[in-house]
């Protein structure tokens, strides 16, 4: 038990990537028997034995990986500083419309953000697998239709597309033509010449 | 339906007061440098972006656009930008007419008939606040944990680990594309001068058995010489095969389309004495 624990955890550190428990599973048993249940156990104790450390093991899309705790990320922080990538809010809106509307075409995302779709935003996504071609709309010129992949949800250290922070709902405007005679009789319609400066 | 007498200011639009006087256009020898506005133009991520800033700036609300108003504050920024000759994107010029339409269509007198008609501003502020809630949420998303900011993944060095090379067989058409590719490299070489060249494909195999010699892997096209004519070509193509059905060399490719490697076969102790 102990060895499976010791190889779980060495896997987790060495893999360069999440393992999920059934990888790992078929990665030990192709060796050595072993279980699927041994797997999660070692993946328990492991989270034990972790407790004391400032290391951990968390859950996300993909599968577990080894992290460190968030309570040491002031001393990471001077490692990483100068390394850290910085996405523009270009980027983050384009992506936060394909989590929440796909699939979608760079049509869809136009239409929504009132731009076209910079190539070098989609390549971005597209070279760090965030974001993946998962089929065709059948429309004239078949558009390509993009997803968020597991990866997009790894780095976010996110499981699951569903715990992303709720999309604010929709207000209708249903009022507005009510309100077309009652228009313009509040204040709000100052505007003071320093606002445009 | 006139109500612009409700709004104070609601004609030109100064850009400033100067002892007193309304600025409505931008002075001449004014120098803005053109980065700051640059700046400010790169600030915001389309025409929906900055409408959306002008409207909350001034605590208005979107789903009762004063579209007076607004149109003529955008356009203003608009002609700003022009000024200063910064190249626009014809999404903010789009925009800006949509904005006159809808300010057009709003000025025109309503029939009964037409009264059931959707206010013209219905489709702007659907798109206004369609596109509001993503950049909501793409604010929220950017302030999710996430690798190489906050959280710092674990690893450990496999040291002394290495993968093992699995190169899998090569098959005859890929051998044949790539000398496909060869002779189309030759094509660039391609001079014309005639000159009968003795042409031996079993010379031609110790030739290659002797380039290969004491290496472990040549690049397949690095036997061929691209001065050669084609003949030529083909015959060192000719020798390759000869090699390969003597088993005296090995082709593989590490990879689909990759380069294709060529090895010797020929132990190394037959070269030497016992």
């Amino acid at each position: 038990m102990s060895q499976i624990k010791n190889i779980v955890e060495a896997l987790l550190l060495s893999s360069g990537e999440p393992l999920s428990a059934d990888r790992i599973h078929k990665i030990i048993n192709s060796k050595e028997s072993c279980t699927k249940a041994e797997v999660l156990e070692a993946i328990d104790s492991l989270k034990i034995d972790y407790e004391n450390k400032e290391i951990e093991i968390s859950r996300v899309a993909s599968g577990f990986r080894i992290q460190a705790k968030a309570s040491i990320n002031d001393f990471l922080n001077i490692i990483y500083a100068e390394k850290t990538p910085r996405y523009s809010r270009a980027l983050m809106e384009t992506l936060s419309i394909i989590a929440y509307k796909q699939p979608v075409t760079r049509g869809d995302i136009e239409s929504i953000r009132g731009v076209s779709v910079s190539s070098s935003i989609m390549r971005t996504l597209t070279d760090r697998n965030w974001i993946k071609i998962v089929g065709y709309r059948d429309v004239p010129g078949k558009p390509a239709m993009f997803s968020t992949t597991n990866e997009f949800l790894d780095y976010f250290g996110l499981e699951k597309l569903s715990e992303l922070p709720d999309l604010p709902d929709i207000k209708e405007p249903q009022n507005l033509s009510l309100d077309l005679e009652a228009e313009t009789t509040n204040e709000m319609t100052q505007i003071s010449t320093e606002q445009l400066n | 339906m006139n109500k612009t007498t409700n709004k104070p200011m609601q004609a030109e639009m100064p850009f400033a007061i100067v002892q007193g006087e309304q600025l409505t256009e931008l002075p001449k020898d004014l120098y803005i440098p053109p980065v700051a506005l640059q700046v400010f133009l790169e600030a915001f991520e389309g025409p929906l972006d900055l409408l959306l800033y002008l409207i909350r700036k001034q605590n208005l609300d979107v789903i009762d656009i004063p579209i007076a108003e607004i149109t003529e504050q955008y356009v203003d920024y608009i002609n700003l930008m022009q000024d200063l000759e910064l190249s626009l994107a014809g999404e903010y010029l789009l925009m800006a007419a949509m904005l006159a339409e809808i300010k057009s269509k709003m000025l025109l007198p309503i029939f009964e008939e037409i009264e059931e008609e959707d206010d013209p501003r219905a489709e702007l502020v659907r798109r206004l606040l369609e596109y509001e809630r993503y950049r909501t949420v793409s604010e929220e998303i950017d302030l999710i944990n996430r690798v190489e900011r906050d959280i710092y993944l674990s690893t450990a060095e496999t040291g002394n680990y290495q993968q093992p090379d699995i190169l899998p067989d090569i098959e005859l058409p890929d051998l044949v594309m790539a000398f496909q590719e060869v002779l189309k490299k030759a094509e660039m070489f391609s001079t014309l001068h005639f000159m009968k060249e003795p042409l031996s494909v079993k010379e031609r195999m110790s030739e290659i058995l002797e380039q290969i010699n004491g290496k472990d892997f040549i690049k397949f096209e690095d036997l061929f010489d691209f001065q050669e004519q084609k003949i030529g070509l083909v015959v060192t193509f000719l020798a390759i095969l000869e090699l390969m059905k003597e088993l005296l060399i090995e082709v593989v490719q590490a990879q689909e389309f990759g380069i294709i490697h060529v090895k010797t076969l020929v132990e190394k102790e037959t070269h030497e004495p016992n």
